[in-house]
């Protein structure tokens, strides 16, 4: 069965690893001697760990520091760094292109989530009602488009959205509706990107959801039942608040990602038509390496930076918060 | 009684409408995709469009593969993926082992460790290209593979500590009672116990690594070029995508890893939430 463990790693079980292990017989190799020696100067849970630092501080940490220098910079290629104090940040709020960014962002963000969680949840609670055999059948299809390439999810759309030779605007031809011309038009690209995330990312939150409605215990539901409660009664006085944690998970999982959207976009319009459908990841992209202004780059990316530290340490508390109110209802 | 029946009835049926338009929903693209790779050019040309080709051909998959140079770039991507696969089992599973096992550094140093996932690429990405340029690493696997690890080691650690903390401890002290190194403990007794887990990491990890694009795009140039950074830019003459040798080279590209996928079922949803979720 399902169980919502909190999302520190230390905290379940192995109350007795809390020390280095003892009692090895003497001897052994100069390996051994050396392990030896580590374990009685309590280094060697940090020499186990020492090669994944050694690797991750100079592609994460040293880059990200370096970054926060350069956003302070007028830099480009083959010029020489010049300090330029908060010019960088100045330009950058004082660009439209930069708030469209950030409202392209937003608005992808909170659309795709939304969209998402309701049909996910439909969907989840009509697999947990239907057999196990389709279920399991289903499941196999669902994985798929979250788990393909996201280059190749944009190609796939690109294709579907196609004008004039395209299966959508066909299909809906069929049922008396003409298509837009979706990425040529500025309001449908930005709609053919949401119908490309949904299509990736809702599987993803319907199987999460899905794991979340099959832990719920089926006593308490049987007792509802029992007190003649209507079906949606049940479902909003008692599977919404129990699937709380799920949802708010489901929600910091695809807000994480979606604040980086920039496959689906490099894949299906390319930030186009002109600028229209271009996230912040996508902006920084282009000032970074078409037009090569790699300062003012840096300053979008450290921007970027503050504000998924702020948006993830919010939702991590919530989440946190929401988890322990939910343990003290159920038990 | 027999009301409450009717009522289950109709949900049941309103349930099995909504997995089947699900399905539909999900697998359309897909077979949208599987046609097109197997179309002749003249085809994509026509309205109405073909659902179903006049004529199955292979001429896609040849002009992918070897006239648009889908085949170089399949390798490429296939040494970038593997590199950080081993790479970061390597150095990621004993940091697992150590932060399950021996509490190294506390919560903080996993989360921290978590952190670094979350973390937007293109924020890093923008020093890497300036530290990569002056270095003269620029475009080789070794850059590739290095940033690569950036995001997929934190994965493997985080995940794997979660399958180490499964491990009863009274088998490893057993074996150190008996006198064996820790790597030998590790080794007999600690990875075949975790070898499921340890699989769906690495799938896990590689499939990550293989549908990477913006490290792809940005840190290469001519020597390395993953197949994320080619594929939709293949052309018939200088705009018009071809379509054809697109799809068709997008379907290799997916195929093995759905059936990588398929195996992974089991550990999707502890996979894709960090562990938060444990089936």
């Amino acid at each position: 069965m399902t169980t919502a463990a909190t999302p520190a790693p230390a905290s379940p079980g192995a109350a007795s690893g809390s020390e280095a292990p003892r009692g090895r017989a003497p001897g052994g190799g100069l390996l051994n001697r050396f392990q030896r020696y580590l374990e009685q100067h309590g280094g060697f849970g940090w020499a186990l760990v020492a090669p994944a630092l050694i690797l991750l501080v100079p592609v994460v940490i040293g880059p990200t520091i370096f970054v926060v220098v350069m956003s302070f910079m007028r830099y480009s290629p083959g010029e020489a760094m010049q300090f330029v104090g908060l010019r960088n940040f100045i330009r950058a709020f004082t660009t439209p292109r930069f708030w469209h960014g950030l409202y392209v962002t937003g608005w992808f963000v909170f659309f795709s989530i939304a969209v998402q969680l309701v049909i996910g949840f439909i969907a989840a609670l009509s697999l947990q009602r239907v057999g196990a055999r389709l279920r399991r059948f289903s499941m196999a299809f669902l994985l798929i488009p979250m788990m393909i390439a996201p280059t190749v999810v944009g190609i796939l759309w690109k294709m579907i959205f196609k004008a004039r030779y395209g299966a959508l605007n066909y299909l809906l031809e069929q049922i008396g509706i003409t298509g837009p011309d979706w990425l040529a038009n500025n309001t449908a690209a930005l709609a053919g990107l949401l119908i490309a995330d949904i299509w990736e990312w809702t599987p993803f939150i319907t199987i999460l959801l899905l794991a979340g409605l099959q832990s719920l215990p089926r006593e308490i539901y049987e007792a509802a039942y029992m007190d003649g409660s209507k079906p949606w009664q049940v479902f909003k006085n008692m599977t919404l608040p129990l699937m709380k944690p799920f949802i708010f998970l489901a929600v910091f999982l695809r807000l994480i990602d979606a604040w980086k959207t920039f496959d689906l976009i490099m894949g299906v319009t390319r930030g186009g038509p002109g600028d229209f459908t271009e996230s912040i990841a996508f902006y920084t992209y282009k000032i970074g390496f078409t037009y090569f202004e790699q300062g003012y780059a840096a300053a979008l990316s450290f921007i970027q930076l503050i504000v998924i530290i702020i948006l993830g340490k919010m939702l991590l508390s919530q989440l946190t918060k929401v988890r322990a109110e939910n343990k003290a209802t159920v038990e | 009684m027999d009301q409450a029946n009717k009522k289950r009835n109709w949900g049941d049926i309103l349930a099995h409408v909504v997995v089947v338009v699900l399905l539909i929903w999900t697998i359309f693209p897909l077979y949208w995709l599987i046609i097109t790779a197997f179309k002749p050019l003249e085809e994509f040309m026509t309205y109405p469009p073909t659902f179903w080709p006049t004529k199955w051909t292979l001429d896609n998959f040849y002009e992918g593969l070897i006239r648009q140079n889908g085949l170089p770039a399949l390798w490429d991507s296939l040494v970038i993926s593997i590199g950080t696969l081993v790479i970061s089992l390597a150095v990621g599973v004993p940091a697992a082992y150590s932060i399950a096992r021996y509490k190294t550094g506390g919560p903080s140093l996993a989360f921290t460790i978590l952190s670094f996932r979350f973390m937007p690429p293109i924020v890093p990405t923008v020093a890497l290209f300036l530290i990569a340029t002056s270095l003269g690493i620029l475009d080789t696997y070794a850059l590739l593979i290095l940033v690569n690890c950036m995001a997929v080691v934190p994965f493997v650690v985080w995940i794997m500590a979660g399958f180490f903390e499964e491990i009863p401890y009274s088998i490893e002290e057993a074996a150190q009672l008996d006198g064996a190194s820790w790597l030998r403990m590790f080794w007999d007794q600690v990875l075949p116990l975790s070898a499921p887990g340890l699989v769906a990491v690495g799938l896990f990890a590689f499939i990550f690594t293989w549908n990477e694009l913006l490290f792809a795009t940005i840190l290469t140039g001519r020597n390395v070029t993953p197949f994320t950074k080619i594929v939709p830019g293949i052309n018939i003459g200088h705009v018009e995508p071809h379509w054809g040798a697109i799809a068709a080279l997008g379907l290799i590209v997916i195929i093995p890893i759905i059936i990588g996928s398929w195996y992974l079922q089991k550990y999707i949803v502890r996979g894709m939430s960090y562990g938060a979720i444990r089936e």
